[in-house]
């Protein structure tokens, strides 16, 4: 029996450069990145910030995307990314949808047998934002009623921050440890659409939607499952910038040399860090190759592989010599049963860090030589951690689709000799690679190819 | 507290604790009236509970204690317990 293929035939995405996958594919052709400063209310007069740059969110319409102000209170903020972005793919898709609970927001999709239907997401920190609410409720609400007893003997920056901070104390939402629980973008999702398969979270950080659609890509080709939801969602935009802190205070963070706009130049030599994205999330409707046929979907493009493998190295570092990266690239080759040459297109992890994109560079130029065109979506969105590999296989999908690659901004002086993609340009790309790694040591690659049924 | 003295709420402030009963508990218009017990009638659960207080202080700005919303049992309770509060508020 010939083995099952898996097509893309959705895509939805929101990210710091749109809240669409068109207005995203647009703004990264176009070479529009999203970068600005970070909050000032962030807490910058005590915590001493390193860098001072991020990628915001432009303002989402979730109500437009279906979602009631009353389930933004029971929802973290990842999930109400995920469930635009998923609702964004899932229309792409060419799926209808009838409402079949009102209370709990359940929507059934026709053409599916829910119990053959799987959802895979990814996530770096699940529910942050609702622990550091939640906790900032916890921890400040019996101080409340104090009512400034520090007098004026306080520093007036402190005396200010104070008064900001107990101004926002509300509520201890009963259903935080709903919000925050990692799983809960995958179960958001499973029960919004009915979807009744195997439902999973993939927390590999930074490589966490890359692993997330290649689970979903084996799911589907073993018979488990024949459509899948699968991608990442991250949303790191706490009313405190804890999160920011968090990578800031590790010194992976770019920082700010000149103009907050050339801050973010991955595989550049003048590199200082990645840029940390608010939040985003990407979602692909996977399906099998006759399940779309048959109900005559659009096919976007082929995943045809998948590898991973683990550094077993360092939490914080990417192993030197790369011989990880190496293998879980070969491994999603041999998956598809390609090989180097095949490739047209590497959509690099590329976070503009020091080691990733000295090592990353090296593992490229060793395996595939200079001829394959090499870019990082990163350089535009800006880093979006659990979200970024699903993001950028979306991307890749778009690039096989349109056969056009978007440029990487910033990049003047690359680290190495490789086929950079320095603009957009049109480019003949019948297979590409989307590869990601991650803090802990994971490293995960998808093969895609050109969709078509030959 | 005794609400037997105090006027009956206003038709504004009814309407827009139906509004976000039914928003609530996923209702169609007209499925409430002020005798309707939340979890008999209108199948609310300890979540929904939960969420209400929420909506219901966001749509009137200002916090409830959970021992007072866990005394309202119908519509009707939480349309006079909100219009108390709202004239507390004012006075």
């Amino acid at each position: 029996m010939s083995r099952r293929r898996v097509v893309v035939t959705g895509i939805g995405m929101v990210s710091p450069v749109g809240t669409s996958t068109a207005e995203c594919w647009d703004a990264c052709l176009a070479g529009r990145s999203a970068v600005g400063p970070i909050p000032e209310h962030w807490w910058r007069w005590w915590s001493g910030f390193q860098s001072t740059a991020w990628a915001p969110l432009p303002a989402v319409d979730f109500e437009a995307a279906g979602i009631k102000p009353i389930e933004a209170m029971r929802l973290d903020k990842s999930a109400m990314l995920a469930i635009v972005a998923a609702g964004e793919a899932l229309a792409d898709a060419g799926y209808q949808m009838s409402l079949v609970d009102a209370k709990r927001r359940i929507w059934r999709l026709d053409g599916i047998d829910g119990d053959r239907a799987g959802v895979f997401m990814g996530t770096g920190v699940g529910g942050i934002t609702t622990v550091i609410e939640a906790q900032n409720s916890h921890l400040l609400a019996p101080f409340q009623s104090l009512d400034r007893r520090a007098g004026p003997e306080v520093a007036e920056p402190t005396r200010d921050a104070l008064e900001v901070l107990l101004a926002s104390v509300t509520r201890f939402n009963p259903l935080a440890v709903s919000m925050l629980m990692p799983n809960a973008v995958s179960a958001v999702l499973g029960i919004r659409y009915s979807l009744r398969g195997p439902n999973a979270t993939c927390a590999l950080a930074c490589a966490a939607g890359t692993a997330a659609i290649g689970r979903a890509f084996r799911s589907i080709l073993c018979g488990e499952t024949d459509v899948a939801l699968c991608g990442g969602a991250e949303y790191v935009g706490d009313p405190f910038g804890g999160v920011f802190r968090g990578f800031d205070a590790a010194k992976t963070l770019a920082r700010v040399v000149d103009v907050p706009q050339t801050a973010n130049r991955p595989f550049d030599r003048g590199r200082t860090g990645f840029l940390l994205a608010e939040g985003g999330a990407a979602v692909l409707v996977c399906e099998e190759m006759e399940h779309a046929l048959r109900r005559g979907a659009r096919m976007q493009a082929e995943i045809v592989g998948f590898g991973e493998s683990f550094d077993a190295y360092s939490m914080m570092f990417v192993e030197p010599s790369g011989e990880q990266m190496i293998r879980a690239i070969g491994l999603s080759l041999d998956d598809a049963r390609l090989v180097p040459a095949d490739v047209d297109y590497i959509n690099a992890h590329g976070t503009g860090t020091i080691i990733n994109d000295e090592v990353e560079s090296v593992v490229i130029e060793r395996v595939f030589g200079s001829r394959p065109l090499v870019n990082a979506t990163k350089s535009l969105t800006g880093h979006c951690i659990g979200a970024s590999g699903a993001i950028e296989a979306a991307i890749t999908a778009l690039s096989l689709r349109d056969q056009k690659v978007h440029g990487c901004v910033n990049l003047h002086d690359p680290v190495r000799p490789l086929n950079f993609a320095r603009r957009s340009m049109d480019a003949r790309l019948i297979t590409a690679v989307s590869q990601s790694l991650a803090f802990g040591g994971h490293n995960a690659a998808l093969v895609m190819r050109q969709a078509g049924p030959e | 507290m005794s609400d037997s003295d105090a006027a009956p709420p206003s038709a504004e402030v009814v309407a827009r604790v139906d509004a976000v009963i039914r928003d609530v508990l996923g209702l169609d218009a007209g499925a409430l009236s002020p005798s309707s017990r939340l979890k008999e009638d209108l199948g609310a659960d300890s979540v929904d509970a939960v969420v209400l207080v929420m909506a219901l202080e966001r749509e009137f700005k200002g916090q409830m204690s959970d021992a007072e919303a866990a005394g309202l049992s119908t519509v009707g309770d939480i349309a006079g317990y909100i219009s108390l509060w709202i004239g507390k508020q004012s006075s």
